[in-house]
């Protein structure tokens, strides 16, 4: 334990900022088998290697479109979802989850938390509020035996809800109540970080922003570290302090909220922000219509992952992966608009080279042909021969 | 770390604490002013889950009439025996009045023995029967006869006649003498004194040269006997030995076994039988007349038609009779008077003429009344017998035999008796009280139905959480066994099963252990399923995710959080099963697959009364058993559906 108390502290001396959370690299595949002996016949990258930082205290929204690995991403680096691909390091307050036993996993849990999008699935329905909020609690000690009945009765009220709701069940409450009992569930373990995977996309507007205001109030109150994960791009401005936006595994621009919302860098966060209704009538919008739809993940385009879909697409995107850099203080992308010349040198050396290889494919691919058309038409000749001969 | 993390929580609680008691303060200040107002926490009173439940039960109304039925069946069954002055295999008697043999007269066939000489008798004593029908026939001997004896018991005669038979067996030799009508004397005249070669020679002996020389010319000369010295000796051939012999010597006759057909009835039934005064009395019946026995003198009668044996008082101690009478029993009970008088109906009988006369008769005589309700003699007062005129029939049967019947009130089981105070139910066909055995049925009926289920359930929910929760290969496996069990037959397993049990003789009590588990084997597959099926699709559920991310053990997520909502339809499944499988234990019990008869379970009683006539003649034995059954059935799936309910926290309060 003292080991790990050194680990924490030269983290803290080495980045000289206090970072909750550091992900480095990190990697999520789903294994595609084959209905013949379930042999992996290819991996679907729901997460292709991204790192990000949070500071203590701070949250970071985590947005982008459907399917693009946000979820992915927020239970498997609580290992909730298996184990990422080897390289990936999850560390929390300088501790690697991956690399816990079983016993040092469970000590690990009420650190972090997670707070889910269905406030109706994610509650047993057979035991009481009190029960579901104080289950941890007691696993764990965090209070005193004789303190627990009032800790929960504190933690319910700090989240918005009575006491008396303790013997109440979950499908006696409305989705808001519901969500505050999640929240409270996370909140009664006393943790440092807080995954919130789009906590307010099941409830309504006004509810929304109940749930928004109390996540706020909580993070005020007791220096919480939240990842919150949403496609509303309002809400992650309002509650966010840094934002990552992700396209198909991989996040593409990285900064903070105010940064990014001012001057989006990414062509796909510019086309993903000129979708935010302005609730004005007036206003008239240049929209940016992506066109298609989010390539497979299973098979995803060489190059850059957006090329395919991206309004200033050039020749190397569609051969190198653009590197994710700093490109402004503070401020992360990853697109070859910004690249430097040494960047954009080793790209159009990547494409040229990618170009002769499709061109010498293109050329064997055509000899080929033409060998087979050949020797077909030699065939039918002979067989003519053959007939005329015949007669 | 420990303290930090300490610190931190305290730090959490803290800061809870400090804005509850600051929230504590505002309010105070508020109060004087807020009106009153209608708090939520006031008005909803809460409770606790368990008596929730328990709320929710009591609120359907059939659970409540099921619950009552089980619990009365329960009472009934367990407690009811107790306080029930009857067994389960307690057969119960009635009176009735039947013509049943009073007495049986016959003149002896077999030889009443006295034997005086046990020693040397012994080797005849079986064989003086034979002896005196060779007398009776006037000495003629049946070649049979005598080979037999000769071969097997080893006799040699010397005499035979009419009055007498001499003969030679093992070491000894004999006479048979008749002394008069129907008795005879067997006397040992002899024994050994020595062993012959019948080559020539004495063996062995105390004899002088001389007469060892006598000996064996007698032997050479092939003579059976030969007098030595003025005394008679005799050759005995050994059995099994063709040169060797007993050389026997002649002594006085000694009395050695007295054999008679004659039967004495004593007159005073409470003096016990003196068997050494009526072989006084034998022994002076064709002789003087006249003897005395331990100090006193005894005269024997004979001018009457019937013998009597008086005392020196004069007073009649024994009638000597040729007919032997005796009650039912073989036993002498009987009165010297109905002796009498029912010889004298037997040989006017015998004397008859008529054919119809020959054959039956009568006379009436007092015998001792019986009471029509216990079957027990009736005593006046005084404790003496009452006594009642009845008209005695007496029939001659084939065998010679004469029999005295009466109606007498007899004592039989109460088979198949309706309904009355004494039997609620009446009783059934082995006089057993039907609603005792109702009561021990019961027990073992809602005992085997519990036990099963339980069992199935245990099986069930280990092999079907197992499954459901680990998957992959475990759950293949057990699917597949699972599948399996559900193709065996239980009917036909329970015919062999039961037919092996019948050839090994197994106990009833651990025959029912044994079915029991049978059954509960036999029946875990469908909890199985459903368990699985269930905590399959439980444990997708994001709950389970966040009870993993709050770090619980996994013992812990499989109890708290996956069996309770695995319970409601278990407890269906239960209780439905518990119906089915009291109704199985009854197919079983009345197909005589279950429990043996004496053990009383509600199948089998239904089974006594298997046939169609049974049927229609005894309905109160199998309707309340077959209400019972349907009653417990039917309680067990209310109360199931009413527990499905209140366990269900969706429905309304």
């Amino acid at each position: 334990m003292m080991e790990d108390k050194n680990v924490l502290q030269n983290n803290e001396t080495n980045s000289g900022e206090d970072y909750v959370v550091e992900v480095e690299n990190f990697k999520k595949y789903f294994p595609i088998k084959s209905s013949f002996l379930r042999l992996v016949i290819g991996n679907v990258k729901a997460v292709d290697g991204i790192s990000f930082k949070i500071k203590r205290g701070t949250t970071m929204g985590l947005v982008g479109e459907s399917g693009c690995g946000k979820s992915t991403t927020g239970r498997t680096m609580l290992r909730l979802q298996g184990a990422p691909e080897k390289g990936s390091k999850v560390l929390f307050s300088g501790v690697d989850i991956f690399k816990l036993s079983r016993a040092d996993l469970r000590k690990m849990r009420p650190k972090v938390q997670i707070i889910f999008q269905d406030p109706y699935s994610s509650l047993s329905p057979r035991m009481p509020v009190g029960e579901i909020i104080g289950e941890g609690v007691r696993e764990h000690n965090i209070v005193p035996k004789e303190e627990y009945d009032d800790y929960i009765s504190r933690i319910m009220k700090a989240c918005g809800l009575q006491e008396y709701h303790k013997d109440r069940y979950p499908h006696e409450f409305s989705g808001g109540q519901r969500q505050r009992i999640c929240i409270a569930r996370a909140l009664a373990l006393n943790p440092e970080f807080i995954v919130c995977d789009e906590p307010v996309s099941a409830l309504d507007v006004s509810i929304q922003a109940q749930i928004i205001n109390l996540l706020k109030q909580l993070q005020k109150d007791f220096n919480l570290t939240y990842l919150f994960i949403s496609h509303d791009l309002s809400v992650v401005e309002y509650i966010s302090d840094t934002v990552g936006v992700m396209y198909l595994g991989n996040l593409v621009e990285f900064s903070e909220t105010e940064k990014l919302f001012s001057k989006p860098l990414h062509p796909y966060t510019q086309a993903l922000f000129s979708a935010i209704p302005v609730p004005d009538p007036d206003v008239k919008m240049e929209r940016i219509v992506l066109e298609g739809s989010i390539p497979s993940p299973a098979n995803p385009p060489k190059g850059c992952k957006f090329h395919t879909r991206c309004r200033d697409c050039m020749g190397i995107c569609k051969y190198a992966e653009p590197v994710y850099k700093e490109v402004e203080p503070g401020h992360f992308c990853a697109c070859h608009l910004y690249n430097d010349p040494r960047e954009q040198a080793e790209a159009e050396r990547i494409m040229n080279e990618g170009m002769a290889a499709e061109a010498l494919e293109a050329e064997k691919k055509a000899k080929k042909a033409a060998r087979t058309k050949d020797r077909k038409t030699d065939k039918k000749a002979e067989k003519k021969n053959d007939k005329k001969a015949e007669k | 770390m420990a303290d930090e993390k300490n610190n931190n929580v305290n730090l959490l609680n803290e800061k809870l604490k400090q804005r509850e008691q600051e929230e504590l303060r505002s309010k105070a200040g508020a109060d004087e002013n807020e009106p009153m107002k209608l708090d939520d926490a006031a008005r909803v009173k809460v409770l606790s889950p368990t008596r929730l439940v328990i709320k929710r039960f009591l609120r359907n109304k059939l659970a409540i009439v099921g619950l009552v039925i089980l619990v009365s069946l329960f009472v009934m069954c367990f407690l009811g025996p107790i306080f029930y002055p009857y067994g389960q295999t307690q057969k119960f008697q009635t009176t009735t009045r039947l013509n049943r043999d009073y007495a049986n007269c016959g003149e002896l066939t077999q030889f009443t023995k006295y034997v005086m000489d046990e020693a040397s008798t012994k080797d005849v004593n079986y064989y003086v029967d034979t002896f005196v029908n060779i007398i009776d026939a006037k000495g003629v001997i049946d070649e049979n006869t005598r080979k037999t004896l000769s071969t097997i018991r080893d006799v040699n005669y010397y005499e035979e006649g009419a009055e007498g038979i001499t003969f030679a067996s093992g070491n000894y030799f004999y006479d048979m003498k008749k002394l008069g009508d129907k008795l005879y004397m067997l006397y040992v005249t002899g024994g050994q004194v020595g062993e012959l070669d019948l080559m020539g020679g004495v063996v062995s002996g105390d004899f002088t040269e001389e007469q060892a020389k006598q000996f064996s010319a007698a032997v050479r000369g092939k003579k059976d006997s030969v007098v030595v010295d003025g005394v008679e000796y005799r050759f005995i051939s050994i059995a099994g030995s063709k040169n060797k012999a007993v050389l026997a010597q002649y002594a006085e006759p000694a009395e050695g076994i007295l054999a008679t057909k004659l039967c004495f009835d004593r007159h005073d039934l409470t003096v016990p039988e003196d068997k050494g005064l009526e072989e006084a009395a034998l022994r002076a019946l064709y002789a003087d007349k006249k003897f005395t026995y331990k100090g006193e003198n005894y005269t024997i009668d004979t001018e009457g038609e019937e013998r009597l044996v008086l005392n020196s008082k004069g007073e009649t101690v024994y009638g000597i009779s040729e007919f032997s009478i005796r009650d039912y029993t073989g036993q002498d009970s009987l009165s010297i008077e109905f002796k009498s008088i029912m010889a004298e109906t037997v040989t006017a009988m015998m004397n008859a003429e008529d054919q119809e006369a020959r054959r039956t008769g009568s006379f009436t005589f007092s015998v001792p009344q019986l009471d029509p309700e216990t079957g027990e003699r009736n005593l006046d007062e005084n404790g003496n017998l009452i006594l009642s005129e009845e008209t005695i029939n007496v029939e001659r049967k084939n065998t010679g035999e004469y029999i005295a019947k009466y109606d007498q009130i007899t004592k039989v089981y109460d088979i198949y008796a309706s309904p009355s105070w004494s039997h609620i139910l009446g009783t059934d066909g082995d006089g057993y009280d039907v609603f005792s055995r109702i009561m021990y049925g019961g027990r073992i009926s809602l005992m085997v139905g519990f036990v099963v289920v339980i069992l199935e359930t245990i099986l069930g929910v280990i092999m079907g959480g197992i499954a459901g929760f680990f998957g992959g290969v475990v759950d293949t496996i057990i699917m597949r066994l699972v599948d399996i069990f559900y193709c065996i037959p239980t009917m036909p397993i329970m015919i062999i099963i039961a037919s092996v049990f019948d050839k090994l003789k197994v106990p009833t009590y651990e025959r029912l252990l044994w079915m029991m588990a049978i059954l509960g084997i036999l029946g875990w597959s469908g909890i199985a399923r459903l368990v699985r099926g269930q905590i399959l699709s439980l444990r997708e559920q994001e709950f389970m995710t966040a009870a993993e991310a709050t770090g619980l053990k996994t013992s812990r997520r499989i109890f708290k959080h996956l069996v309770p909502n695995v319970m409601p339809q278990l407890i269906v499944s239960m209780t439905m099963g518990l119906g089915g499988v009291i109704l199985l234990e009854s197919t079983l019990s009345y197909l005589g697959l279950g429990v043996k008869h004496p053990m009383a379970t509600w199948g089998n009683m239904i089974n006594s009364v298997s046939t169609i006539e049974a049927m229609k003649s005894y309905t109160y034995i199998w309707i309340p058993v077959g209400v019972l059954i349907c009653l417990a059935v039917i309680a067990f799936n209310f109360v199931g559906d009413g527990l499905r309910d209140a366990f269900d926290p969706k429905m309304k309060r």
